[in-house]
């Protein structure tokens, strides 16, 4: 048994010893593109896809310069599969630097073999807080977001801006909502706000009418998921007219990714929160906006992981130009300095944890041109993925869960 | 008070849908013991082609009648071209429905993509109507009608016609029903087809509120199970009953516990399984 263990251990060595000898004999480098672009997700993956792709004509003669090539895999959206990928990009394909993944769950799969391969990584759109937090790597970078994150600033925007004391939040039950709701009610209950009654419901919910009939009283409502369960929430909200009591207001991916044309006008003025809005009027997020149309048609609106893809792409690139090449230390520390002043987000850099600090928006649908689309109504710069808070205060308290932070605003948790 | 009326009619809502759904599926078994675990994919199907003819004709008519069809047809061939070669062997025959049901499936998702789809209703259908003790979105009314008029007609047929004898004798007593010259292949196919043209308009009907979406399928097919297994297996009463006691036990445990609705929804069924094996109006093997 121990025999065999020494024999995988130095076979494996050897292995490494041998592809390091590959690398060293061939001057190209290669980034790997990963997300899921069939199966359920591919919206997610297809986003990714085109704005790396309007990167790379962006940035042509500089990609000829390096000599970098460029590679897309499929994750399918599934945690193993996106291992797999990985694995094929360093054992077969000689990849320098993975860009992505895109959901949650592949994210953390993606970081667990990274922490194991040292491979320099740049996560797109994936947003579990602990990929830049307790479980963070020094070669993992985010150009994305925490799930707390843009909620740090929609708590607040709530509290003070909007008046409501009383949240009810019906949520899908898995962790990405968990951290949406507790970055929201960190900042909310210290701004003015009295309560935040959660009510979990499963993911793959498609009837809310009974969760609709015994909806407790607040101010207004707040939807902490998105896809077909926020679609079908959003439906039946209107179906029981319950918009004319309470106001719905969208946690970050509710109203920003995908479901606005199948919403219709019922979704104008909905609130929500993100790094990003597709109604953006700076000059940095006109021009992407039009070269993306102008390179994939205007009938597709680039959205968040559009512009995450493309910004992971730039940071990538822009890496391997400071480093001089392909010595992975390098890469990673110039990764980790990253300075975006012209991200079609808005400016951002990366903290100290390989997370950006940017601009937080208060998004309201609109009607445009004839198509509805999220344009910010307020800014919020500088916010970090802890918010308000230290990072060591944050990183030492608890994180959050179906029923962490607590409800009640008059908590001592919240003094 | 409002609630328990509220909670009352959303079980009947979906007690309704459980019942277009249940109802043929629960036919085709008692004639010919095939549980088509293809259903909740006729399902899928139905709606997403109702879905998308109803956005390009604007006709809610056209897009049922469109949902239903492309699954009956899909039923159809699925029946003479490929169940009719394993007649008779039980898990081949469960297999194939599987294979059919994720064939069909995987094929919607790369037509349709990922991305949910709801149905655009006329806000006269939306709007809510009073029936008495409170407001309810009218479509939703409809729906209810709809499964009513639908148990009245299928019980007229099974009870007054020859179509509904010779259908209640194949599920009663296969073999003597053959020997009587009743031609039991054919009216399986007949009853099979009818079953899959229901789960299609059902797929249309379900995404006036529930966003049509991949997984869909298997949460439809699952429900549909439970409500024959409650019901009795080949029972149109049993589908029936079990339709209502599903649509109520869901309504009233998402309504007041939604952590735990998947629970209650199963627990009806594993209680019947225990205690009653072959369902409420099920025949003992």
């Amino acid at each position: 048994m121990k025999y065999t263990k020494t024999l995988i251990v130095s076979s494996v060595s050897a292995l490494a010893v041998g592809a390091a000898a590959h690398l060293q004999a061939d001057d190209t480098l290669r980034i790997g593109v990963i997300g899921p672009t069939t199966g359920v997700f591919s919206f997610f993956g297809e986003q990714q896809r085109m704005g790396v792709e309007l990167a790379q004509e962006e940035l042509a003669d500089q990609l000829e310069a390096l000599n970098i090539e460029v590679e897309f895999y499929d994750s399918q959206g599934d945690a193993e599969t996106t291992v797999d990928r990985l694995r094929a990009m360093e054992s077969r394909d000689d990849i320098d630097l993975v860009v992505g993944p895109v959901l949650g769950g592949t994210g953390l799969a993606g970081l667990e073999w990274a922490k194991g391969s040292g491979m320099p990584t740049v996560i797109s759109y994936s947003a579990p807080e602990d990929i830049t937090m307790r479980d963070r790597a020094e070669n993992v970078v985010r150009a994305g977001w925490t799930g707390a994150q843009p909620m740090f600033a929609f708590g607040e925007y709530v509290a003070k801006e909007l008046g409501y004391k009383r949240i009810v939040m019906v949520g899908q039950d898995y962790s990405f909502p968990y951290n949406q709701a507790g970055g929201f009610m960190k900042t909310f209950c210290r701004a003015g706000g009295e309560s935040v009654e959660r009510i979990w419901h499963p993911t793959g919910t498609s009837d809310y009418s009974s969760i609709l009939a015994t909806l407790p009283d607040g101010d207004a409502v707040l939807y902490n998921g998105a896809g077909s369960d926020g679609l079908a929430f959003f439906q039946q909200y209107h179906d029981f007219g319950i918009d004319a009591r309470m106001p719905l207001l969208g946690g970050s991916n509710f109203f920003a990714v995908g479901n606005l044309p199948e919403m219709g006008d019922q979704a104008i003025g909905g609130l929500s929160a993100l790094q990003y809005a597709e109604g953006l009027e700076s000059d940095s997020f006109l021009s992407f906006r039009d070269a993306f149309w102008a390179m994939h048609g205007d009938e597709v609106m680039p959205l968040a992981p559009a512009e995450h893809g493309y910004v992971a792409f730039k940071m990538a690139v822009s890496a391997f130009d400071s480093a001089n090449g392909g010595d992975r230390d390098e890469v990673i520390a110039a990764l980790r300095e990253t300075e975006m002043p012209d991200a079609p987000r808005g400016p951002f850099h990366l903290d100290e944890y390989g997370n950006p600090v940017q601009n937080i928006y208060i998004n309201e649908v609109q009607e445009v041109d004839g198509r509805l689309v999220n344009v910010p109504i307020r800014t919020y710069e500088n916010v970090s993925q802890f918010g308000p808070f230290e990072a060591e205060e944050y990183l030492a308290g608890e994180p959050d869960s179906r029923d962490f932070p607590p409800s009640d605003c008059s908590d001592p948790y919240y003094d | 008070m409002n609630t328990l009326y509220f909670l009352t009619l959303n079980g009947l809502t979906m007690a309704a849908l459980l019942f277009i759904m249940a109802s043929g599926l629960t036919l085709a078994f008692g004639l010919m013991r095939v549980v088509n675990l293809a259903h909740g994919a006729f399902y899928l199907l139905g709606g997403y082609v109702g879905v998308q003819v109803i956005n390009d004709t604007g006709s809610l008519t056209l897009g049922l009648l469109a949902g239903g069809c492309i699954a009956l047809v899909g039923g159809l061939l699925m029946e003479r071209f490929l169940l009719q070669r394993v007649r008779g062997l039980d898990l081949s025959e469960a297999l194939m429905t599987i294979a059919v049901g994720l064939i069909i499936a995987d094929a919607l998702l790369v037509v349709y993509g990922g991305q949910p789809v709801s149905l655009p209703l006329s806000r006269e259908l939306r709007a809510p109507v009073d029936l008495g003790v409170m407001m309810y979105p009218y479509f939703r009314v409809l729906i209810m009608v709809f499964a009513l008029l639908l148990g009245i007609l299928l019980w007229l047929v099974m009870t007054y016609t020859r179509l509904g004898a010779a259908i209640r004798a194949g599920v009663d007593d296969r073999e003597t029903a053959m020997s009587q010259g009743i031609n039991v292949p054919l009216l399986f196919g007949g009853v099979f087809a009818v079953a899959s043209f229901l789960a299609g308009i059902a797929g249309v009907i379900g995404t006036s509120y529930m966003s049509l979406t991949q997984g869909l399928d298997v949460r439809v097919l699952m429900l549909s199970l439970v409500v024959i297994i409650i019901g009795g297996m080949g029972s149109l009463k049993g589908a029936a009953v079990g339709a209502l006691i599903t649509g109520m036990v869901s309504s009233f445990a998402t309504g007041y516990l939604p952590q735990f609705a998947l629970f209650f929804l199963f627990l009806p069924m594993t209680l019947i399984l225990v205690f009653r094996p072959q369902g409420l109006f099920g025949r003992a093997a």
